[in-house]
């Protein structure tokens, strides 16, 4: 049957626990061991750890409060068990959930913020014991091109790491290159498994990025894959849009050859809509086609002058390069844009000739798109960077550009956030050049849609569901900067890979996923061991560059990435998100047992907590392992060594504490901290005090012998 | 004390270990904790012969239980109505503070469930009327569970006797 229940958006019982959470610290004592409690309780109904129990100790452990505390958190409490009974019975006894938010393994922050959805802590995590190969294979798991984007993803993985919040993120992109090319010089990337061969053709045209994933994809599921592309060679805009001091050529070449050596043909050379049509692919045999044809024209500016000889397209100029024919340039040259592209325009420009790079762009420093470490660089190779500057027009002598005419940006967006710059028309300037290079933004080339009748947008964009990639033909998918406009090259890798989901499924009828393309985890990596100190005080490690020096005129690969060293050290100080949910129960009973030792701390992801305070568990642990039996992953361990208890989180050993042993036996059976607790709370309040020196099961064999001592036998 | 008394004879144990075998199973526990155990003691002469006393060890219900103020989190309670010592698994949190605060070791480590489990006089049972799994199927009848007011004390009936002999 359907269940025809709406869907929500939150559960109300995550909401509680977001709410009361942060009500722990507000109080001491007595009331805040029980402010945990209720969130302690909520969370373990959450987790799907909720018992008939449950909902009775709410009542009485809410009952109790006084005061304000009773208003802000008792009230509250007692209201919600009354008036959610019925939906916190389905979370006890049925384990569902309407919201759907609870009893859910959530992915790393970084997996989902990564378009592909690598595996991002497993792999680092293998990385950590050396296990290079498999690190790859879980990259190439998600992705085709483990070393291309390691060395020029954007990295938004990056950007949601919560090592982030408590240092600086974990260097993930770096890693990718690190790992990659350790296994690539070792043997080879593994092979992936490859599904057995199936009958039907696949054609894909355009091998850039997108259309290569959506090849490397069909064919692990045994489809016959053909890219079409129309330049020489393939790789796309990661050939013909990246410099090669970025990404050097033969490492995407190698990378290429593994997708080829799947059984996949690629046929450069070939333009679609004059060597070859849909019709005549489908006479070919092919019965499902991705187009993936990406934005290879530049964008104009529509400005007067802009036909003069000597004015090129940024995206032009790097195809003309990366092709090995770069544009005979002068020695003076402006490159016009703040984005990555014009970066990489200027510094190629920097690299073939020219004496004098400069960049003009409208925005401010701050807002410039480009990343900020490109700019830096960019800067130090000597490249000069004019702000908040719009070409007006430019000027020429004899049909040749000879100077340009800027006037004052004065803002670049409108009040709604839009691109829409406006202008200072008072204040200009003019700077003469012998070339300018457009660099602001790429368009596509669809003129092949309209005679198959592929629905286009106005904006020459193609139309196709971004999720799954269909068309408005049967078929015939698409994906990639040709449907959603200029992105990095992880989106369209991962557009590839969910087009390759679809078209299977098209190909063998079946119905799509549901929900579909989720993160998937690859695997369950055992922890790193390292102590607390370390973990906190290592630092993120920054990629070795060659010596600015060696840079000019030549395209020598400029970021080297990292050494042995330093990527053990990013994969140590990784936090294990996938592994730490952040569900805060090991703080809980923390706080609830009155030690107070573990304090995670809220994050970005309201979903969950992060632990970070080390030095505060180091001082207040009393290693009574609640908090290893609270975590429903597994991730604390307590093991006693010598004599030593020693407490780990996620396998950095927060805590060393000195173990009492039994007089008679002598295993060990409490840390001394912990007795001294118990001899303080009960002896002390019962006004005895009784030298506990067994531990318990001795104590109950002791008890019995004392008792028979004195026995008289009636 | 609890307003019960869990009485063993121990003149009359055979050292079977059925009790602690139906209290297992009365809580459904695994191998490991033993709320009540039987602690062969001995063997030593007396008058002459070798004799071992087993002795049974549950939980005393102390009049002010060591586990109770030693427990964080209030799982370790004393009931009013009668002076059971139990444990709320719902708030215990498994620190083992009860387990090192209490002097005769009643307290158990239950692996499976994370929690403590001790002896609560089979509550359940207690309430419904009936006695507590392990007086319930002693094949020596050497268990006695009732209300403390209600014991006939069988040592001073059997002293007696003895007396009367003479």
């Amino acid at each position: 049957m359907v269940d025809r229940e709406l869907p929500i958006n939150r559960c109300f019982i995550s909401g509680a626990i977001e709410t009361l959470y942060p009500c722990i610290e507000n109080y001491q004592g007595s009331e805040r061991n029980s402010v945990a409690r209720i969130v302690r309780l909520l969370t373990e109904i959450r987790e799907g750890k909720g018992t008939r129990d449950h909902l009775p100790a709410l009542q009485s452990v809410a009952e109790t409060f006084d005061g304000d505390a009773k208003q802000r958190v008792g009230m509250p409490v007692l209201s919600l068990l009354k008036e959610r009974q019925e939906e916190l019975f389905r979370h006890l006894e049925e384990k569902k959930c309407l919201a759907g938010t609870c009893f859910r393994h959530l992915p790393a922050p970084c997996q989902n913020a990564c378009p592909a959805h690598i595996d991002i802590p497993t792999f680092l995590a293998l990385i950590g014991h050396s296990r290079y190969a498999e690190a790859t294979e879980v990259i190439l798991k998600d992705i085709p091109f483990p070393w291309a984007c390691g060395l020029i993803c954007p990295h938004p993985c990056e950007e949601a790491c919560l090592r982030g919040e408590m240092d600086e993120p974990i260097s993930i992109q770096l890693m990718k290159a690190y790992t990659a090319r350790l296994a690539a010089d070792n043997g080879g990337y593994p092979s992936p498994p490859v599904a057995p061969h199936k009958p039907e053709k696949v054609a894909i045209v355009g091998a850039g990025p997108s259309g290569l994933s959506t090849a490397y994809f069909l064919a692990l599921k045994g489809y016959g894959v053909t890219v079409f592309e129309k330049l020489p060679y393939a790789g796309g805009m990661l050939r013909y849009g990246i410099p090669a001091y970025r990404l050097p050529k033969d490492i995407l070449d190698r990378e290429i050859k593994n997708i080829v050596d799947l059984g996949v043909e690629i046929r450069t050379h070939a333009a679609f809509g004059k060597d070859f049509t849909l019709d005549s692919l489908k006479k070919e045999g092919f019965k499902a086609f991705y187009f993936a044809t990406g934005l290879s024209l530049s964008r104009r500016l529509n400005v007067p002058g802009e036909d003069l000889e000597g004015v090129l397209g940024g995206i032009d100029l790097l195809r003309m390069t990366a092709l090995g024919v770069p544009p005979k340039l002068g020695d003076k040259v402006i490159v016009i844009g703040g984005g990555n592209v014009a970066v990489d325009v200027a510094r190629t420009v920097n690299r073939i000739g020219p004496k004098e790079v400069s960049m003009v762009c409208l925005e401010t420093p701050e807002q410039m798109p480009a990343w900020k470490h490109e700019v830096h660089d960019a800067k130090a190779e000597g490249i000069t960077i004019y702000h908040s500057w719009g070409p007006r027009h430019l000027m020429g002598k004899d049909g040749r550009f000879t100077a340009v005419e800027f006037m004052r940006c004065t803002s670049v967006f409108d009040a709604q956030g839009r691109f829409n710059p406006s202008y200072d028309a008072c204040e200009l300037t003019t700077m003469e050049a012998d070339n300018i290079i457009l660099a602001i933004g790429q368009s596509a080339d669809s003129s092949f849609a309209k005679p198959m009748n592929l629905e286009v947008t106005p904006g020459g964009a193609i139309k196709a569901d971004l999720v799954t990639g269909e068309t408005n033909l049967p078929g015939v998918f698409a994906g990639g900067d040709g449907v959603y406009g200029p992105r990095i090259a992880i989106d369209a890798i991962a557009a590839g890979k969910r087009a390759a989901v679809s078209m299977d499924c098209y190909l063998t009828g079946s119905e799509p996923p549901l929900p579909p393309f989720e993160p998937i985890t690859r695997g369950n990596v055992d922890f790193l061991s390292l102590t607390a100190s370390e973990k906190v005080q290592l630092k993120r490690s920054q990629s070795i560059m060659i010596p600015l020096e060696e840079r000019s005129a030549n395209f020598r690969q400029v970021e080297l990435g990292l050494t042995d060293h330093m990527a053990l050290n990013e994969a140590k100080r990784c936090l294990r998100c996938d592994r730490c949910q952040g569900d805060g129960l090991c703080q809980y009973v923390c706080t609830e047992v009155g030690a107070n030792a573990l304090r995670l701390a809220q994050t970005k992801d309201t979903s969950r907590l992060a632990y970070f305070d080390f030095a505060n568990t180091r001082e207040k642990c009393i290693g009574c392992g609640s908090c290893v039996i609270a975590c429903p992953h597994g991730n604390i361990e307590m093991k006693d060594e010598g004599s030593l208890r020693k407490v780990s989180f996620c396998g950095t050993v927060h805590s060393e504490l000195p173990l009492e042993r039994c007089d008679l036996c002598g295993a060990p059976y409490a840390s001394t901290k912990h007795l001294n607790l118990v001899k303080e709370r009960s002896d002390l309040s019962l006004g005895l005090d009784l030298e506990r020196t067994l531990c318990p099961e001795c104590s109950r064999t002791a008890a019995a012998r004392r008792m028979t001592e004195n026995i008289v036998t009636f | 004390m609890s307003i019960y008394y869990l009485y063993q004879d121990k003149k009359k144990c055979i050292g079977c270990s059925s009790c602690k075998v139906a209290c297992k199973t009365n809580k459904n526990l695994t191998a490991d904790p033993k709320p009540t155990d039987i602690i062969p003691v001995g063997p030593r002469l007396v008058e002459g012969q070798p004799r071992t006393s087993f002795v049974f060890m549950p939980c005393f219900h102390c009049e002010n239980p060591w586990c109770v103020v030693a427990c964080p989190t209030g799982a370790m309670q004393k009931r009013p109505k009668d002076g059971i010592v139990f444990v709320n698994p719902a708030l215990c949190v498994g620190c083992k503070s009860c387990m090192s605060a209490c002097p005769w070791g009643a307290p158990q480590w239950n692996a499976e469930t994370g929690k403590v489990v001790k002896c609560d006089y089979c509550m359940e049972r207690v309430d419904a009327g009936l006695k507590p799994a392990c007086a319930t199927i002693c094949t020596a009848h050497c268990l006695r569970f009732d209300k403390a007011a209600d014991m006939q004390d069988v040592r001073r009936e059997r002293y007696a006797k003895a007396i009367a002999e003479l």
